[in-house]
């Protein structure tokens, strides 16, 4: 999940509405990030910021048509360096984009935090990709603009224009520039969930009907009105009904607040025809839908400035529900625990125990390989948030005593019980496995999965307030794809995450298409389809040479995927704390 | 009634996505879903979805009796246009998929399969939830919805009941990272 912003299917796709998924993520990502800071005793200083990017007169890169601009937003850090904060959606052939996606930054009082914005022209195919997968190396730079978070922060409307120029600060002529808006994110859990549909609206296409979509903006005190979502494109049709909208709080800011819904239709070329617009709140359109009326759009008059002519379309809002949406502290801290599991890779491919060369080499001068250094390190975070800290501990892909070679075996050697106690216990099991069992092959997940599917389920019968992480540290490429891919369409059904963590330096790529953020949903080898994503994927080398801390790149989805259990299923945290 | 040799579910057929037609034109509106437990049977089917074109949503809920010795039962999506009655696609869902586990028996269960045409192509994918009823609460919809004792009780709520067609739509229908 998250990430979900590049134009699918020719800018078709909903964006910033669609049940808010990645707005969610990222928020319920910083709130886990935010409790483990807390738990370790220290406060977060910072104010959650969210800035709305614009451009206009953008340079056009294109041969046949405009510019598929998309912005991406580094904070520079001390040694220079740039860290990436987060990236818009992908807008079709426009060189003035108004980009709906946010970007959350922290902003630290105390600290003078250099913003850079990078804006790319995305060739159309990479289109149906999810924009945290393009590489920004395959796409093409049209300009760059930097400034310091606090200066946008001093204006009174909160905005700051900034011209764009090459990279270095070189740059020919007008390059366009670049228009930053900043707000202070609103920490609410009201949402306002709404099917919207329209009637009669004006014919736009010549040869067939128009192609309608929806765009919501928020109207501010100074500077132009925020886009807020968009609607799917319904093509052909004059009397659409669109998929539900899910506008939060922090998008609507009040009940009461200005809002402007503009109706388009779609065009291809990225000139979408304006077909009328209207000026409502979220009270309003709750008043609409109370009264079961239409409100007529109006068409601006271009020979008055206060005519509008009234238009024959009228909007309808078929559903309105308002609705709290629990983040993941909430179902944490009202007694919703995770329950984590560890399974080791004991494959032959990490080389044998006794040279320095392999990952699994013990060094008893203190310097930990990289599965020790695996454990640690997400041992570390993820048991912040296990109660009794007793973790199922497996081994696969080895040779144990018996002779046998075994995909899922006690990694404590003790054939009664799986389970170890605190880190430090992986720790030890880890080490003594190591002398017992002999490194073998190949690499089944499968088993390991099941075994974990198994206890999750089991623990239903008694208890609804668990969700389980099965953390698997591998070398490398496994020989059970398929198979692997039935037991995760297996666990989608279940209180079940899994975390891949790869270690050592091989292709991952097969894990890649088990962590199913864009792309296909996964299929099992009988049809059935995995309901939502469960795995994630780290590799270890992203995050020691990346600046990533881990805490970050494992809290980065694994509250979403806990979230989309628990509300699919209602399930709410406990009352009473 | 047959309590003991028939498992009573709750069946809420929530949507379809990407359906096309022969020569993999998208599907534009009147589909439907029929739910086949047993062949000699009464059929079930949801209403005529006219709306949402090659993503029907439904959200519409069917109490099923299916007996026990029944191991699957088929989902089939049709469409009626202008030239008839066709099959979009089917689907076969094992019994064994969600009662494999030991779990409570009002659990409920998300499942999603590929829907295949009548050459065995993939066509698109069904989404829908499923639960367990207890046998009291089967009794008492029985009772109160005058039946004698049929081998199907198809129950039907307001589909367009917002609240669970989004919520349910919203989570499952959205594939993931878009």
């Amino acid at each position: 999940m998250g990430g979900c912003f590049s134009d699918v299917s020719g800018g078709q796709e909903a964006v910033g509405g669609g049940g808010d998924v990645h707005n969610l993520q990222n928020m319920a990502s910083d709130d886990a990030v935010d409790y483990f800071y807390r738990s370790k005793g220290l406060q977060p200083l910072y104010n959650r910021i969210e800035l709305s990017l614009s451009a206009s007169k953008l340079r056009d890169l294109d041969f046949m048509s405009k510019s598929d601009p998309m912005a991406v937003v580094y904070t520079k850090k001390k040694d220079g360096n740039l860290e990436e904060v987060g990236r818009t959606e992908v807008i079709m052939n426009s060189l003035n984009p108004i980009w709906i996606q946010k970007i959350n930054v922290l902003f630290h009082f105390e600290i003078v935090q250099p913003l850079v914005f990078h804006v790319y022209d995305v060739d159309s195919k990479y289109h149906n990709l999810s924009t945290k997968m393009l590489d920004l190396k395959d796409q093409d730079y049209i300009g760059e603009a930097n400034c310091v978070l606090s200066e946008i922060m001093t204006f009174r409307d909160r905005s700051m224009t900034l011209k764009l120029h090459g990279r270095n600060g070189h740059g020919v002529g007008n390059m366009g520039s670049i228009t930053v808006h900043a707000e202070e994110a609103i920490a609410s859990k009201m949402a306002v969930e709404m099917r919207l549909r329209c009637k009669n609206l004006d014919n736009k296409d010549r040869f067939s009907k128009s192609d309608p979509f929806l765009r919501i903006s928020r109207i501010v005190e100074a500077g132009n009105p925020i886009p807020i979502c968009k609607t799917e494109v319904v093509n052909d049709n004059l009397d659409p009904v669109w998929k539900p909208v899910c506008v939060t709080m922090q998008q609507y800011v009040s009940k009461d607040n200005p809002l402007v819904i503009e109706c388009f239709d779609f065009n291809s070329n990225g000139n979408h025809t304006f077909i009328g617009k209207l000026h409502t709140s979220i009270q309003g359109l709750e008043n609409l839908y109370k009264a079961n009326v239409g409100e007529n759009f109006v068409f601006p008059s271009t020979h008055h400035k206060d005519h509008e002519k009234v238009l024959k379309g009228k909007l309808f809002v078929e559903g309105y529900e308002e609705k709290e949406l629990f983040s993941f502290l909430d179902y944490i801290s009202s007694g919703f625990e995770l329950n984590f599991m560890v399974a080791v890779d004991f494959t032959a491919s990490n080389g044998d125990p006794r040279s320095p060369s392999s990952l699994h080499y013990i060094n008893y001068s203190g310097r930990l390989n990289a599965y020790q250094q695996a454990i640690m390190e997400v041992g570390e975070v993820i048991q912040v948030y296990d109660y009794d800290k007793r973790f199922p501990a497996w081994g696969f892909g080895g040779r144990i005593y018996n002779g046998s070679v075994s995909h899922c075996f006690n990694l404590n050697g003790n054939a009664g019980s799986f389970e170890v106690e605190g880190v430090h216990g992986i720790m030890d099991a880890y080490r003594n496995a190591l002398h017992t069992v002999s490194l073998h092959g190949p690499t089944l997940f499968g088993q390991v999965i099941n075994q974990a599917a198994e206890i999750a389920a089991q623990s239903l019968s008694t208890n609804s307030n668990k969700y389980f992480v099965l953390l698997i540290i591998t070398d490398g490429v496994l020989t059970d794809l398929q198979e692997t891919k039935d037991a995760l369409v297996r666990g989608s059904d279940l209180p079940l995450s899994i975390l891949i963590v790869g270690v050592g330096d091989a292709d991952f790529k097969q894990m890649e298409i088990l962590d199913a953020d864009t792309g296909p949903r996964l299929e099992s080898s009988t049809g059935r389809i995995a309901t939502r994503d469960i795995v994630q994927f780290v590799p270890m080398r992203d995050v020691q040479h990346g600046g990533r801390s881990m805490v970050q790149s494992l809290l980065e989805e694994l509250p979403g995927q806990f979230l989309t259990y628990m509300r699919s299923r209602d399930i709410k945290p406990l009352a009473g704390h | 009634m047959n309590k003991i040799n028939s498992r009573v579910l709750e069946l809420t057929i929530i949507s379809c996505e990407s359906l096309t037609l022969a020569g993999k034109r998208p599907v534009k509106k009147n589909t439907y879903v029929v739910i086949k437990i047993d062949s000699n049977n009464d059929q079930l089917a949801t209403a005529m979805n006219t709306d949402n074109g090659s993503y029907p949503s439904w959200s519409q809920k069917f109490i099923v009796d299916m007996p026990m010795h029944v191991t699957f039962f088929t989902l089939e999506v049709r469409c009626r246009n202008s030239s008839g009655d066709h099959v979009v696609g089917s689907a076969r869902v094992p019994v064994s998929d969600f009662t494999r586990w030991y779990l409570p028996s009002s659990y409920l269960h998300f499942l999603s399969y590929r829907l295949r045409d009548r050459y065995g192509d993939r066509n698109g994918i069904i989404n829908f939830s499923l639960k367990m009823k207890l046998p009291d609460d089967v009794a008492g919809v029985g009772a109160s919805a005058g039946y004698s004792s049929p081998a199907i009780l198809g129950l039907k709520y307001g589909g367009a009941n917002m609240g669970q067609g989004s919520s349910h739509g919203m989570v499952i229908g959205v594939p993931f990272g878009y």
